[in-house]
Formats: C-alpha cells, structure tokens, sequence
C-alpha cells in the first residue's frame, strides 16, 4: 500500500483495479446480481492533458456485460450494456452493495427470464427446501 | 452440549464425504498393482486439502465471498475464465464419474444394468438438490458414508501381514511389472483424488451456505483438521485392503466389484452388504457435491444469485446450472462410456486445475480486508508456499506423464 499516492480529500482511498473491477455485486436484500466487469469514466478526452481541477468520475458500473471487451478490446453498443450508475452504491468492502433491489436493474433480466419460464413451472420451484 | 455434537457430525460427515469414486477407485487400483508404496502421495494430498478448505472456510467464515467470486476478484477476466471453463470441465467430469459410480453399486446390489440405473441415480440427485434442506443433505449422506469403515474392518479380518505393508510403505519395495512413470502417474493421480477442487468450492460455499461467522471457525477446523485426515485414513484402508488380496493374485481393479472384493473376502457377506451401502452413500453424496460445486462455480463467477438456502425460484440461474450438468452426465454416460475410466482421468485433471484455484485462496487469506486479524501465520504461509510448488510440479507434470505411460496403462 506504500505507493499509493497520498489524497487530500476526506473518505476511502480505493483502486479501481483492485477494489472496484471484478468485484461481486449485492442488492439491498444482499442478493448477488452480478460481477462489474467494467466501469464507464466521465471526464477523460483523447488527446486532451487530465485537468487536475477537475479529475475523471466514475459514473457507472458495466456489470455482466463487459467481460468479452475488456478480454479482446472493442466496445459493444450501449444499449447491450448493463449499467448501474454510480449513484446507487451505498457501500464497498468484500462486495459492492446497491441501495436498490435487484429488479430494478435491467442485468437481472436473464434471471427472472429463466425464473419465469423454466424454474418457477418445476414442481417445488417456488418452495425453500425442506 | 450442543456445540460438541456439531462437532462430532461435522467431523463425522467429513469422514464419510472425504471418499468419492475417486479416492475408491484410484486407492484400489494403486493397491493392487504397487501395494502401500504410494501410500505417501495420500499422505501428501491429505495434507494439501486440509490447507487449502481451512483457508478457503475461514475466507467464507468470516468474509461471507465463496471459492469462486475470489477466483474472478483476484484472477480478473483472462485468467478466471480460464480457470472456470477448466474447473466446470473437471466438475462435470467428476460428476459423470460419481452417478455413474451410484450405477455401478446399484448394479452390484440389484443385478440390474446400470444403463436402467443411471437415469434413476441422476433424478434421485437432482430431486435432492432441489428439495432437501443443505443441512439435512449433508448429513445424511456424510454419516451413511461412514459405512465405508468396513474397509477398515475387513482389512483387520483379513488379517493381512502388517510388517510386510509397512516395508512397501516405507522401504519402496520394486514393482517388476510396472515403470517408474506409471509409479509418478499414480501418485499424481492419488494427489488429485485427495485434492479434488471440487472439494474446495463445495467447502466454501457450504459455510456460506450455513452462514458461517467467525464462531463457526473452530467447527469448521475440526471438521477439516480431524475429518479429512481420518476420511484420508480410510483411503489408505482401501488401498491395504486391495495391497492385501489383489496384488498377490495379479488382479487388476477394472470394475467397482475388484474394489469391494476385499471387503466380502475379510468380512463376509454382512460385510459387502455394508460396503455397498456405503459406495452407494459416498457416490450418492458426492454426486451431490458435484453438482452443486458447478452450480456454485458459475454462478458466483458470474455474479449470480446461488444457493440451496434460496428458494429454487429465487437462484434460477443456479438451479438451471445443475440441472443442465446432470443431463450432460447422463448423456454421457448413456454413450456406455466406462464410469471407472472417466473416473481415471477427472483425478489427474484435477490435479492439472489445482493451481489456479490455490493460488488466489492463498493470496485472499492473507489479506486483512478478507479475514481482517485472521490472516494466515507465518508457519502456514511457509507450509502453503511449498505446497504450491508441490501443486505447480504436479500440475505440470500430469498430462506429459498420461501421455507417455498411455494412462497408467
């Protein structure tokens, strides 16, 4: 940790590649809804030097949608991704948590998809284990 | 009062879940054809799961993240993937392995084909998954797994000559009939039947599964510390049981009923009763395991919500995960693929997958955001670089050997 730069501003230091990229993400119920596979930064042009007034923000989360892109580069169109702004974290340790259910991001869309279609119709699908 | 019988069952489920069709089958044919003289490589494995589920429980204990999240988290995209398409590809072979190994011991009690068995034997598996409580799961199968200590009885009645066993066990008495990379094979291969990944994925999630917390830690290293080591003596028991009748008679272990011969030699027919029950339970159990482990290795790679204390409906993506694998399994075994051969090569993959999973676990239990004050000591963390190197020369070695000595052939 010696050579992370030292930051005037109060609160958590965090890496992005470490403590942010890769990490599981909890609903408010603390039901996992996806990994970030990537993050969307507001802020950086190419071409252009980083203006130290006002630095690059994250502005979302890309989850299960990024994965591929980051492995053999490109970008997929927008409307594949699944963001999550970053106005929804409420808080970041060993996973990252949102303040909202699940089903309020679209990342969960599989999920209920195959809940609704195959899971739910088994007998017992809606029942805990006894 | 209470506190002390989880203990007990803890320990004693992880005696009976300790053997799969891996460690039966591997041991009996080890016995028969080297006698006690790989008996150290069981030793080693042993040793090597015990490291590698303490750390991976007490990151779940206390952490609340499962094997695999950890795998993505500290692996990233490149390395996770591959590591996951390797570790399903393992599970799932394992998991061939086991409902066929439940086939051919139903076959051995009933007389019926295990072609009739398999379907059965998978739905049973599935039925489980999706009904039963994780708790009642576990135990069930672990303790009625304990029968297998009638491999121990049996060698004791067949009242075989100690001192000869122990010379093949210390003094590496020649083999005329084999080489010395059949030799190195088999002992990889008894690594990766000790030292199956699955294991640890299963370990981990079943303490998420529990909800572990930091109480639970003390269970959980007596479950591992004493369970394993003493489920590893039952191995060896297989192994002296096969050391003791098979090898002097030149008998190969090709089929489940070479394995349990010693058993109705030494014991009689009460005692191939017991033995049966208790391949069925382990098979059974570990057919469980398995396919729960693929279930829970996708799932948190991908972030999914997982999980047998979740209603099927509430970890769709999971349930959907397992189900596939089952059917997968018994198509192939529908092929009439031999379950034992399967099972011959899913232990020596798995020691090839070892050190991707390791690794990370090791690097997460020394970090104090994971485990906060319970990182890793020094004396582990000395014991567990050498195991990784251990792992990394196994790993290495397995596929090069499989070639030369055409699988142990």
């Amino acid at each position: 940790m010696a050579d992370l730069p030292k930051h005037d501003s109060p609160g958590q230091v965090l890496d992005l590649n470490l403590h942010i990229l890769d990490r599981q993400v909890l609903d408010n119920h603390d039901v996992p809804i996806g990994h970030v596979d990537n993050v969307e930064v507001d802020g950086i042009e190419p071409g252009r030097e980083l203006d130290p007034d006002a630095p690059p923000v994250v502005t979302s989360l890309v989850l299960n949608s990024g994965l591929w892109p980051r492995m053999f580069g490109g970008r997929p169109p927008r409307s594949r991704m699944h963001l999550v702004p970053w106005s929804a974290v409420s808080a970041i340790g060993t996973a990252i948590e949102l303040g909202q259910p699940g089903s309020a991001f679209d990342v969960t869309w599989s999920e209920h998809w195959i809940r609704d279609q195959v899971i739910a119709r088994i007998p017992g699908g809606r029942h805990v284990p006894e | 009062m209470k506190r002390y019988f989880a203990v007990a069952l803890g320990i004693l489920t992880a005696i009976g879940g300790f053997v799969d069709i891996g460690d039966l089958v591997t041991n009996a044919v080890v016995g028969s054809r080297f006698g006690m003289s790989l008996a150290w490589a069981v030793v080693v494995g042993v040793v090597g799961i015990c490291l590698f589920a303490q750390m991976s429980g007490r990151v779940a204990a206390i952490s609340g993240r499962a094997t695999f999240e950890i795998i993505r988290e500290r692996l990233g995209p490149r390395a996770g993937t591959a590591n996951l398409v390797a570790s399903l590809l393992i599970t799932i072979m394992t998991l061939t392995a086991e409902v066929g190994g439940v086939a051919l011991a139903l076959q051995l009690a009933s007389g019926v084909q295990p072609l009739l068995w398999i379907p059965v034997a998978a739905f049973a598996v599935w039925l489980v998954i999706w009904r039963v409580k994780f708790s009642i799961m576990e135990n069930v199968a672990g303790v009625l797994g304990l029968s297998l200590v009638v491999f121990g009885v049996a060698l004791f009645l067949l009242g075989p000559d100690w001192g000869e066993l122990k010379d093949q066990a210390l003094q590496q008495t020649s083999h005329p009939r084999e080489t010395p990379l059949t030799y190195w094979y088999y002992a990889i291969a008894l690594f990766g039947a000790a030292m199956t990944p699955y294991e640890v994925f299963f370990f981990s999630s079943g303490g998420v599964e529990e909800r572990w917390t930091e109480k639970d830690l003390v269970t959980s290293r007596a479950n591992v510390l004493v369970g394993f080591p003493l489920g590893g003596l039952l191995s060896l028991a297989i192994a002296g049981c096969a050391a003791t009748v098979l090898l002097p008679r030149g008998i190969d272990v090709d089929a489940l009923s070479q394995t349990v011969l010693p058993v109705a030699m030494g014991a009689g027919q009460l005692g191939l009763a017991i033995v049966i029950l208790g391949v069925v339970a382990a098979t059974f159990g570990a057919a469980l395991e398995t396919g729960l482990s693929a279930g829970y290795a996708l799932a948190q790679f991908n972030g999914w919500s997982w999980g047998k204390f979740r209603r099927p409906a509430q970890a769709a993506r999971f349930h959907l995960t397992i189900i596939i694998c089952l059917v997968v399994a018994v198509l192939v075994l529908l092929t009439g693929i031999d379950p034992i051969l399967v099972t011959e090569y899913s232990v020596v993959f798995s020691a090839v997958a070892l050190p991707l999973t390791y690794l990370p676990i090791l690097v997460v239990a020394n970090d104090p955001q994971y485990v906060g004050e319970h990182v890793n000591g020094r004396l582990l963390n000395a014991v567990s670089s050498v195991y990784l190197v251990v792992i990394l020369v196994a790993a290495v070695a397995a596929i090069p050997l499989m070639i030369l000595t055409k699988a142990g052939a």
